[in-house]
């Protein structure tokens, strides 16, 4: 079931989905998505997961 | 001595005949055939697309390469198959026809005991009206395409800080498209560099989409556990539009395009029209035109591919409802049926149907995302192919073939969202199985892998990826050590 719907278009307009359930991210999320230490963190977890789903996964 | 071809150098092509190489002596021969002189590692195309890199930093002759490992190179297109061969010879044959300069339009037929079929795709932009670089909109399909939609992107740069409001749209250019997770990163590069040139308020971004649900990327979507709880892919890639501003049209189907004009109609059976500046779609994908003879030179081709051009392999393709979809619909070896010497992998080979929930509009058309089968996935392909056909030279051809199924392996997507060492931003995905699988796990993939990340790492990963398969694909030293 699609979470995020489309609004009725008004006459000649477009179908846009409406995004207002989204959550927004909070200014703290937004920092640490760009923060330098903590990014580098996010960077070796993610490549340890590529390195097990090639171990368990591809063949 | 064996002789194998290849037919196509992309990734899944490539890759077979880097390791094909390695893994026989050379009394074999590999010989690839593609019509192109050059590699392009296609994902980094997006970026060439925002003007982050140059052509020259995504693509690289194949021939030097090629001489270097001692792979038989002939920059020519198929045309035709004859697995059975012809009159004179009953080993298999393929047709083809040289492209490159010297020999351009020259036609030759080589035989081969054992053939892989990873063509990649057609790039259907016939398929709507007034699509493509030929018409009115843009693509980052290929290297020269991602060029020229930069010199378009930077007119509207420049129009945006001269003061005049414009409109962006980026998609997928057909109900039936394929490649959702290219438009995705495109669109929110593209919002990137109108932001570092300090022009987003001028401009209104639009991401047309035939996915039904954002977040789809034609994969039916993911279930992400994230602290704790479980968050859908459409939910996280909601938020990702929310934030940066981006208008999203979903479950779209583009019929028409006029010069700044499109002509859509949504799932609902409505129709539309949406005015712009520029525009970037995808186009939807075809096999490429390859006809099948017999040995008495029958057309075959019926048996041998599916309507839509793409191979048929070890895959079932019985019609049949979604609910009824399984993973065992998937195929795991990628041999053509009732050929032991002959597979398609990558684009090239025709999946049982799609991933996503296939939809139509009342109206009868068909809104579906088409499977993707690139990147990882078609990497791991070509390898897998390499080692059915040295383990059957090595030791015969009752040699079990090895397997790799996409409703088994797992696929990282990086999807990035701005370039910049510091500044930049990515969607970072993993998912394990790629097809996912509900009876095997509730929400369809494992969870523990299936993770959905954003951020600055993300960046970071997908150069980490630009630079490590360019290095792959030249075949430098340890290449062999990086996997696929």
């Amino acid at each position: 079931m699609s979470q995020i719907s489309m609004h009725t278009p008004a006459a000649g307009g477009d179908p846009i989905a409406d995004l207002s359930k989204a959550p927004l991210p909070t200014g703290k999320t937004l920092k640490m998505r760009q923060n330098l230490a903590f990014q580098f963190t996010r960077f070796l977890s993610f490549n340890s997961r590529i390195l097990r789903m090639v171990i368990k996964g591809h063949h | 001595m064996a002789e194998v071809v290849i037919l196509g150098a992309g990734v899944s092509g490539h890759t077979a005949a880097l390791h094909l190489r390695r893994m026989l002596g050379r009394e074999h021969s590999v010989t690839v055939v593609t019509p192109n002189a050059n590699w392009n590692w296609i994902p980094s195309n997006i970026w060439v697309g925002v003007g982050e890199m140059a052509k020259k930093d995504v693509v690289f002759p194949l021939a030097p390469i090629y001489a270097r490992m001692g792979i038989g190179f002939r920059q020519a297109k198929a045309t035709a198959i004859r697995p059975k061969g012809d009159a004179q010879d009953s080993r298999g044959a393929v047709d083809v026809e040289y492209t490159a300069p010297d020999k351009a339009g020259a036609t030759d037929r080589l035989r081969y005991d054992y053939l892989v079929n990873a063509t990649g795709p057609r790039l259907r932009f016939e398929a709507t009206e007034g699509m493509g670089p030929g018409g009115f909109t843009e693509s980052v399909c290929t290297a020269d395409h991602a060029v020229e939609a930069n010199h378009k992107l930077r007119e509207v740069i420049a129009t945006l800080k001269a003061g005049t409001p414009q409109t962006l749209v980026v998609g997928m250019g057909h109900g039936t498209c394929t490649c959702e997770g290219a438009a995705f990163e495109y669109v929110f590069n593209v919002d990137h560099e109108l932001r570092e040139a300090g022009v987003r308020d001028l401009a209104r971004v639009v991401y047309l989409t035939n996915e039904a649900a954002l977040g789809d990327f034609g994969v039916d979507g993911m279930i992400f556990d994230q602290q704790g709880f479980q968050t859908t892919s459409e939910l996280w890639t909601g938020s990702l539009f929310r934030e940066r501003g981006v208008d999203a049209i979903l479950g779209a189907h583009v019929s028409k395009v006029e010069e700044r004009t499109i002509h859509y109609e949504t799932l609902d059976g409505t129709t539309h029209t949406l005015e712009f500046d520029f525009a970037m779609l995808i186009p939807p994908f075809g096999g490429v035109p390859l006809r099948a003879y017999d040995a008495d030179d029958n057309d075959i081709t019926a048996e041998i591919f599916a309507p839509s051009g793409f191979m048929k392999v070890d895959a079932d393709y019985t019609a049949k409802p979604y609910e009824e979809w399984r993973a065992t619909d998937w195929p795991s070896t990628y041999a053509a049926p009732g050929y032991d010497n002959l597979w398609a992998v990558g684009i090239a080979f025709a999946p049982p149907h799609q991933i996503s929930r296939p939809r139509k509009s009342p109206n009868g058309t068909m809104i579906a995302p088409s499977p993707p089968r690139t990147g990882m996935p078609s990497g791991v392909m070509g390898k897998t192919i390499a080692m059915t056909i040295a383990d059957r030279i090595k030791h015969g051809p009752r040699a079990e073939a090895h397997t790799a199924s996409m409703a088994r392996m797992g696929a990282a997507c990086v999807a990035s969202a701005g370039a910049g060492l510091t500044r930049g931003s990515a969607a970072a995905m993993t998912m394990l199985p790629v097809v996912p699988d509900y009876q095997r796990y509730p929400t369809g993939r494992d969870e523990r892998e299936t993770r959905g990340e954003l951020g600055l790492h993300g960046h970071w990963v997908k150069l980490m990826l630009h630079y490590l398969f360019i290095y792959k694909a030249k075949a430098r030293l340890g290449w062999q050590l990086i996997p696929e």
